[in-house]
Formats: structure tokens, C-alpha cells, sequence
């Protein structure tokens, strides 16, 4: 038996549709969006502006044009991270951010652009509020927070985190790389400035494509300068979005595969599939919270949190069982740090890191009861 | 025939301004930006002035608030 349970790393297995979009493209109309006039470059350019709506809708955007495609979520991050920041700006994260944001955020910092607060975080993984509010200073430009933990599961308050920054005039972007797809985010609701996405997990596209959402009003300096189809006698790269943020030929496939995901999710229901899955992670935590050797991490059952259950197993290393899940039981999980140092430390299980097991809208609950039985027998063998 | 060339600062506009107009039921085809009049988008809107009204055209688009110009080109 294969059980896959590494959906917040990427979720598996797509939407048949997604496929079928993606080899409906390569095999009809696999022409360059907005490059020609022809009836291929036509299509493919009316299914990328429908996938803009499609994600403006799911996320209430406020214009279409500012729903900007990138690879992944950590690329959409330095798109607005070294678009938006300029010598002298601050910036607050949490001490759950993964290394998308840190990394950059400290390079930026290491070249003596910007600096840097780190909001505590409480041991389940919500940041404090009151410690977040302290940390804004007068130079203060950005804050950034994941909206769900990849670590801990734990969800943020954004709305509550946004209308703090909006009442100080202080940019607020969100990562929801683990929540997008998931848990419904309304940008404007929220007050939220970036939104920041990847195609690949909870919205169940291919991998390779992402993207950032961003309110009227704010410019973002693009990294990448070169053709987008549109005022090409100039030499200078457009001002106007999308152009501004995406030169080079987009990656049509990723999209196409992307919207057939979004719609999939949106007609299975966003609220219909977090409920089930909520039903299982509640299912799988409470198993395993009776097994005396198993220390579970992050939010308990009755709180807001994503679907997946971070957790060791008394003197057996994270690497070990991740390792023995696999090759015994064909489970597969992910071990370690899970790209985000800081929300281990926020955890207390630096430097061996967990065993994260994520669930996905195709996980059955065979596959659950099949994981714990597992679970139960390594842990007596 | 003289067309109605509407050119849009982007491809993304463009298709706006398709949604919106097909939305009104007026009809146009999608063209290749005629390269005489502006190289601003790779594709244009062409619209047959003896089946639509230029001026609710304009009025659809304006209030629409999608920026556009206007040209009038003798096509075949």
C-alpha cells in the first residue's frame, strides 16, 4: 500500500482536469498568451486572463491585472520583497515564518538595506499579538506573516494582524502558501496588501507555478526586465500590471493546469473539503494523543488549523521513522525542519525537527486508520 | 471597410474589454495589432461600424473604466 501524506510540501494526486488542461493546451493551442493576434496565442491568452479572474474572485482582488503569475511562493516573495523594500525600511515577521521569507529578508538586511523584528510566537505557533504590535517602529514599512504553519498547523489571525497594520499605515503581506485554497482569504476583508500564493499545494495545480496578489495603489520595482508583448518599440520595460511584474513567456501550462485546480476545489467546496479533512486530522490527533511515547505539536483539534499533524516518537529520530514509514509501510511523510528554522525554535524541537504528516482533499480515511495502525506497531516493535 | 481599431495598453485589457463587450452582446473580432497604428499589445479589437453603435461602444468601455484608443483603419 502507498500512502501519501506530504500534501503540504505538494499536494498528490491532482484533479484529472488539471491534466486534462495542461495536455489540451500542449496538444491543441500550445502558443506564447499575448504575443500574436493568431486564434492559438488568442486562446492561450483568454485562458490566462480567466485564470487572473478566477484567482481576483477566489481571493477579492481588487483589479484582475494585479493578480501576477510567478514559479512558486518563495519567487512571488522576493518579486515583492526586493520590489517594495528600499534602504532604511523595517520589517516585522514571526518566529513562524519559513525560510521564503527569512532568507530573503536577511539578505536584504546582511547588505545594510533594511532591518528586521522577529514577533514571538507562543508554543502552538500563534504569534502574540501584543508583542507583534510592540515591534512596529516609526520606519516600520512591512509586515509579513504566514497565514498557516507548515510546521505547527496553526493559523494566524491575519484580519486581526491586518487591521492593526492598516490602522498604522504599515504594508501587511501575507504568505498563504499552506492556506490558499483551503481557508477562504478576502484581501480587502482582511486588509491584506500583498497575498502571496502557491499553485501547487491546496489549490491543487502542478508544481512550478504561484503568484502575488497586490492592492491598488502600491508598485512593486520589478527584478526582471525583457519582453512582455506590449510596447515593444521602447526600450524601457512597462509600468502597468501585469506587464510590469512578468517578462518572458509565462509558464501557460502551469497556469492552465492551476485554473483546472481552482475549479475543481471550488466545486467540491472550499468550506465541504476543509471540513472533511478537519474531521481527519481531528481523527488522526486523537489517536495518536493517547500513545504515550508520541509528542504532538500545534493547535488541538477544536482550534483553527491546517490539516497536518507534526509529531515525534520517543527515541526514534524524525529522519528514522519518516524512514521506516516509507520503506515498511509505503507512508510517506516528510521529516526535519520542514524549510522554516524558526518556527522549530518556536516549537522547541531544534535541531531534529518532526515527522509532519498532511493530509490532502484525496487522503481516505482508510489511509489514515492504515497510518496509525502503523504508527502503533513501530512504536511497540 | 473602414473598421473601429480599439488598441488596450495590455493583452490583459484587451480581454477585458472582450468580456465586457461580449457581456453587451456587441459584436468584433480579435485581431493582430495592425502594425501602422501602435506595436502597444500584440491584439486588437476590430469592430464592423455598420453592425455597432461607435458611441455605445465607447459609453460600454468608459464606463467600464478600461482605458483605450481609437482608430479608424480601411480594412478588407
Amino acid at each position: 500500500m502507498k500512502v501519501y501524506l506530504d500534501n503540504s510540501a505538494t499536494s498528490w494526486p491532482k484533479p484529472p482536469a488539471v491534466l486534462d488542461a495542461m495536455s489540451t493546451y500542449i496538444n491543441e493551442y500550445g502558443a506564447s498568451p499575448g504575443r500574436s493576434g493568431h486564434g492559438f496565442a488568442v486562446r492561450a491568452a483568454r485562458e490566462v486572463f480567466e485564470t487572473r479572474e478566477l484567482i481576483a474572485s477566489l481571493f477579492n482582488v481588487e483589479s484582475s491585472e494585479r493578480v501576477i503569475f510567478s514559479a512558486n511562493a518563495t519567487h512571488a516573495i522576493n518579486i515583492a520583497l526586493k520590489g517594495l523594500l528600499k534602504k532604511g525600511d523595517h520589517v516585522i515577521i514571526t518566529h513562524m515564518e519559513h525560510n521564503s521569507v527569512r532568507r530573503p529578508l536577511k539578505y536584504l538586511k546582511s547588505i545594510g538595506l533594511i532591518d528586521v523584528t522577529i514577533a514571538d510566537c507562543c508554543e502552538k505557533g500563534y504569534v502574540d499579538i501584543d508583542k507583534l504590535t510592540s515591534c512596529f517602529r516609526e520606519n516600520t514599512k512591512l509586515v509579513v506573516t504566514i497565514h498557516g504553519s507548515n510546521v505547527s498547523g496553526a493559523v494566524m489571525p491575519i484580519d486581526r494582524i491586518g487591521q492593526i497594520c492598516k490602522a498604522k499605515g504599515v504594508l501587511y503581506m501575507v504568505d498563504a502558501a499552506q492556506t490558499a485554497g483551503f481557508i477562504p482569504i478576502d484581501m480587502q476583508n482582511d486588509s491584506i496588501d500583498i497575498l502571496v500564493f502557491t499553485g501547487h499545494k491546496k489549490l491543487y495545480g502542478p508544481p512550478g507555478i504561484g503568484g502575488l496578489c497586490i492592492r491598488n495603489g502600491i508598485h512593486i520595482d520589478t527584478l526582471i526586465h525583457g519582453g512582455t508583448g506590449s510596447r515593444s518599440e521602447l526600450d524601457v520595460h512597462p509600468d502597468f500590471y501585469p506587464d510590469r511584474l512578468e517578462a518572458g513567456t509565462p509558464n501557460t501550462l502551469g497556469i492552465l493546469g492551476l485554473k483546472a485546480g481552482i475549479q475543481y476545489i471550488i466545486a467540491k467546496g472550499i468550506d465541504s473539503i476543509r471540513e472533511r479533512l478537519g474531521q481527519q486530522t481531528a481523527f488522526l490527533i486523537n489517536a495518536l494523543k493517547g500513545i504515550d511515547e508520541i509528542t504532538l505539536y500545534g493547535p488541538g483539534t477544536s482550534e483553527n488549523r491546517l490539516p497536518l499533524v507534526s509529531m515525534n516518537v520517543k527515541k526514534i529520530s524524525p529522519s528514522q521513522l519518516a524512514l521506516t514509514l516509507d520503506s515498511e509501510y509505503g507512508i510517506m511523510t516528510r521529516a526535519g525542519l520542514h524549510c522554516s528554522p524558526l518556527a522549530h525554535q518556536t516549537l522547541s524541537t531544534l535541531p531534529q525537527g518532526t515527522v509532519r504528516f498532511s493530509l490532502g482533499c484525496f487522503t481516505t480515511d482508510k489511509e489514515i486508520d492504515y497510518t496509525i495502525n502503523a504508527l502503533k506497531r513501530i512504536i511497540t516493535s | 471597410m473602414n473598421y473601429i481599431i480599439l488598441i488596450f495598453q495590455s493583452t490583459h485589457r484587451t480581454l477585458l474589454a472582450e468580456k465586457v463587450l461580449l457581456g453587451h452582446g456587441i459584436k468584433f473580432d480579435i485581431i493582430p495589432t495592425p502594425k501602422e497604428i501602435t506595436s502597444d499589445c500584440g491584439m486588437a479589437i476590430r469592430i464592423n461600424p455598420s453592425l455597432t453603435n461607435k458611441g455605445m461602444v465607447i459609453s460600454i468601455l468608459n464606463d467600464s473604466k478600461i482605458d483605450f484608443n481609437l482608430y479608424e483603419k480601411w480594412m478588407q
